[in-house]
């Protein structure tokens, strides 16, 4: 699983919770630059990534996620 | 990133929420949870103000799908998510995605807020389930919501909640959708509100999502059985699998945290001599919760004495007295109502005494569901209690004191560190800052200290997910002993 992988699966969770095709996330995107990608929706995101790879974060790493891209590089090394 | 706008949806129908379906809903289905009906217990809770229930705004829209021909053919299934709050006296707007022969996706928004999706599912089979009553077992109908306030608690939840006797008559009011899938399921539906907002998780709830199967329960016709089959303290998440009333499927919800409470005054008179404050009167504006509530608390633990202000939250302002005088005495503690967005002469007139300092805690809710990158309306309101509210009170008390006042600003630490939902508390917090330096330098009969605080543990701060805090007594308590003249911070340092 790459990184680019990765990021497009985020992509298509984060669309389909907040119903917005038109979101494009990089690996340097934060979530405050997404409209509607709340705490609340951050952690249904979290969620939903944890069941589709079948991982599980720890919460300092929930917490502590700056970007888009460190979530990519701690769920591939979660995967490995 | 998502600057681009978002694809057109074809607007079907349009309503607003008002607090009378609020009650006709929550009568109907027996969903009392204070987040839907009661605007002072609401405001503390993340939501921040009374929202709709969220399967009331799904059954408007798969009643209104339906009445508008949009939903060809048997429904098969349902799933739902609540990814925003909808809130009461704003437009929701019903909009189609997309429609197939086999699927129907549409959406709730207020604004460009999506708060609702509905993904309809379209197909002849049916299953049938055979659950039922066993000996012994009834379906629970409260009055108040239970409050649990640890996953561990609801972990092993199960049991049966009612969706017959007011079937027909929540069938009723949804009669499109009711004559396609029968009173009985759509009261099964209504009942999942219930189940979630007064059941499990109960009081401390926010209903996310669920899933649904129309399916046969010949022998469980007006109940619903459901079981907690997944907890995650992590993230404080709750998933149920349900059945019965001609539905079958899984709901996810989160136990949101409790309403905080900050420390008991016998906790904090640990840490405060009983004499440190002795002389003093602190009139506390926003004083009945949060940081305005402790420092009543603190002040009063140190011998002073504590008028505090409520806008909203009586019972609360309330409670806290009694709390406060059981401890320090009659004389420790007094609330008064007080409006900061309102002329303080009027509302200060009767003060039982002349106040010595100020705390400035007033506050509209902070955080704020948006749908655009600057809120010109929400800046106006933050600058007239953050910084108009201020001066006007601050001008007051100079007039009645015949010595000058000190007064207390909590400024932010976001206000160097914005975050972009946060641009126009941050703003309205910075121009208070320089209203304050302004005031010092003009010999205005008031001492402002300022300090930008951090994230602190509060009703306003409070989330789902961890997010670090800190302990609000440790930050504020060298704060309150600067501002009553004892031990000095450095002046302008963060509090971090």
């Amino acid at each position: 699983m790459t990184e680019d992988e990765i990021l497009q699966t985020l992509t298509r969770i984060l669309r389909d919770l907040l119903m917005d095709d038109d979101i494009v996330l990089t690996m340097d995107t934060r979530r405050e630059d997404v409209s509607g990608w709340d705490s609340f929706n951050y952690i249904n995101f979290i969620v939903a990534l944890e069941m589709e790879y079948g991982v599980k974060f720890k919460v300092a790493d929930v917490e502590s996620f700056e970007n888009v891209g460190a979530i990519v590089r701690q769920t591939k090394a979660l995967l490995s | 990133v998502t600057a681009k706008p978002q694809t057109p949806r074809q607007k079907l129908a349009s309503r607003i929420f008002d607090e009378r379906d609020q009650l006709a809903f929550a009568r109907l289905t027996g969903d009392f949870n204070p987040i839907h009906v009661d605007p002072i217990a609401a405001r503390r809770t993340l939501a921040g103000d009374v929202v709709v229930h969220g399967v009331h705004g799904a059954l408007w829209a798969l009643d209104k799908l339906a009445e508008l021909g949009v939903v060809k053919g048997e429904i098969s299934s349902l799933a739902v998510k609540f990814p925003r709050f909808m809130y009461l006296g704003r437009p929701a707007d019903l909009c189609l995605v997309s429609s197939s022969g086999d699927e129907i996706v549409a959406i709730i928004s207020t604004g460009s807020t999506v708060t609702t999706t509905l993904t309809i599912g379209l197909g002849k089979d049916r299953e049938s389930d055979d659950v039922r009553l066993e000996t012994g077992e009834q379906p629970t109908r409260r009055t108040s919501p239970v409050n649990w306030s640890r996953i561990d608690d609801i972990a092993q939840l199960q049991g049966w909640i009612g969706s017959g006797g007011q079937g027909d008559s929540i069938g009723a009011h949804f009669p499109n959708i009711a004559s396609r899938i029968g009173d009985q399921r759509v009261a099964a539906i209504a009942s999942l509100s219930t189940l979630v907002g007064m059941e499990c998780p109960g009081l401390n709830s926010l209903f996310s999502s669920f899933s649904m199967q129309l399916i046969d329960t010949p022998r469980a016709p007006n109940a619903v059985r459901y079981r907690v089959s997944y907890t995650d303290d992590r993230f404080r998440i709750v998933r149920m699998s349900y059945a019965g009333a001609g539905i079958r499927g899984d709901i996810q919800a989160f136990l949101r945290p409790p309403v905080i409470a900050q420390r008991a005054i016998e906790d904090i008179a640990n840490s405060v001599a009983p004499d440190e404050f002795k002389g003093s009167t602190a009139l506390i504006v926003g004083g009945s919760r949060g940081l305005g509530a402790l420092t009543a608390k603190v002040i009063a633990a140190g011998g002073g004495h504590a008028i505090l202000t409520y806008a909203r939250g009586k019972l609360d302002a309330l409670e806290l007295v009694d709390e406060i005088r059981a401890h320090a005495g009659p004389e420790a503690c007094s609330a008064i109502s007080y409006d900061a967005l309102k002329d303080p002469t009027p509302q200060l007139g009767s003060l039982p005494r002349a106040p010595t300092h100020l705390y400035y805690f007033a506050t509209p809710q902070i955080g704020y569901q948006r749908d655009e990158p600057f809120l010109p309306a929400l800046l106006e309101t933050f600058m007239a209690v953050y910084v108009i509210g201020f001066y006007s009170c601050c001008r007051y008390l100079a007039s009645i004191s015949g010595s000058p006042i000190t007064a207390f600003y909590p400024s932010t630490i976001f206000a160097e560190n914005t975050p972009a939902t946060m641009i126009e508390y941050a703003s309205a917090k910075t121009a208070g800052e320089m209203l304050c330096a302004h005031l010092n330098r003009s010999n205005a009969g008031i001492k402002t200290i300022v300090h930008r605080l951090p994230r602190l543990l509060t009703d306003q701060t409070s989330t789902i997910p961890p997010v670090a805090t800190r302990d609000p007594l440790e930050v504020m308590l060298p704060i309150i002993r600067e501002v009553q003249g004892g031990t000095r911070l450095v002046q302008g340092a963060k509090c971090t």
